[in-house]
């Protein structure tokens, strides 16, 4: 729960910092690469400890069968979502206004 | 910017079984922490320069804000329901389905929780990618435009943006960068809540 508050915090502090201090729609190539190196640090400690348990190590394939399973349900369930939402609000196929 | 990932995670993997010593497995937990941090000022930071985030979705209307809350009851519920036929209870399948496509920030919070969990949130996610970027087509032909926003998750909001608008028309775009933009405030929230971290 403080690590939530904590993340979400730094992003609307960065979100601020972003838009009161820097040009604004300016391109900063800088951002994307400190960005770029921690997702770099994150993931490849992640996939450290993924790879340091033996007995998940040994199990990555079943996994994986797992997780396409859950994927494919969760796309359904979201496509299904807006499926009905759209025809509840009167939205033809292409998103517009049915007549 | 995927390739380095998957050559980042088989790295990380590799050598987390093979040689790395112990005690970076033991400082691994706050070197996740300030990487996060990190990882997430500068998502806002990003956000916060191009500017228009808040614009578009003030913008956008209370009816377009209605889709993607749908989405996320729609997955949340279908991840729970596949917990029926998975080795996970259906608040470990709603934690991995929170992941939303993020799979830079998801499992990395999930490995607070279990090993197990993350490397499925992982897999979960790039899949959730993946399997976007295939099915975008289809379900735009098939089903309907604003149907296939709802495929990638987060990523919507950006890398997504000229695919979507290839498949289906320029009107989408509004529903696919405010989708992304709640799913993404929505991951940790939902993760947190649902590993209760």
């Amino acid at each position: 729960m403080e690590l939530l508050i904590l993340y979400l915090g730094l992003a609307f502090v960065g979100y601020l910092v972003g838009n009161k201090w820097m040009p604004r729609g300016k391109k900063a190539p800088w951002v994307t690469r400190i960005q770029m190196v921690a997702v770099v640090i994150l993931i490849f400690t992640m996939g450290a400890r993924i790879g340091a348990d033996k007995t998940i190590a040994a199990s990555l394939g079943t996994i994986g069968w797992n997780s396409l399973i859950l994927t494919l349900f969760t796309m359904t369930g979201s496509v299904l979502a807006v499926f009905l939402l759209r025809n509840l609000l009167g939205r033809d196929k292409r998103g517009m206004k049915k007549s | 910017m995927t390739r380095i990932i998957l050559f980042s995670v088989a790295a990380g993997m590799v050598s987390g079984y093979a040689f790395l010593p112990g005690w970076y497995i033991d400082i691994s937990e706050p070197v996740m922490i300030v990487g996060l941090s990190v990882l997430l000022f500068f998502v806002g930071v990003e956000l916060g320069i191009e500017g228009s985030a808040v614009t578009m979705l003030k913008k956008a209307g209370f009816k377009v804000l209605l889709y993607p809350v749908a989405i996320i009851l729609g997955t949340l519920t279908f991840a729970a329901l596949s917990a029926l036929f998975l080795p996970v209870t259906a608040r470990e399948a709603m934690a991995v389905g929170s992941g939303f496509g993020w799979y830079t920030l998801a499992p990395v919070m999930l490995m607070e929780y279990s090993s197990e969990i993350s490397a499925m949130s992982f897999m979960h996610n790039v899949m959730r990618e993946f399997l976007g970027l295939l099915l975008i087509p289809l379900v735009a032909r098939f089903v309907g435009y604003i149907e296939t926003v709802s495929l990638p998750g987060v990523a919507a909001m950006d890398i997504f943006l000229p695919i979507v608008e290839k498949a289906t028309s320029k009107d989408i775009l509004v529903y696919s960068f405010v989708t992304g933009l709640v799913m993404a405030v929505g991951v940790p929230v939902l993760v947190a809540f649902f590993a209760g971290i």
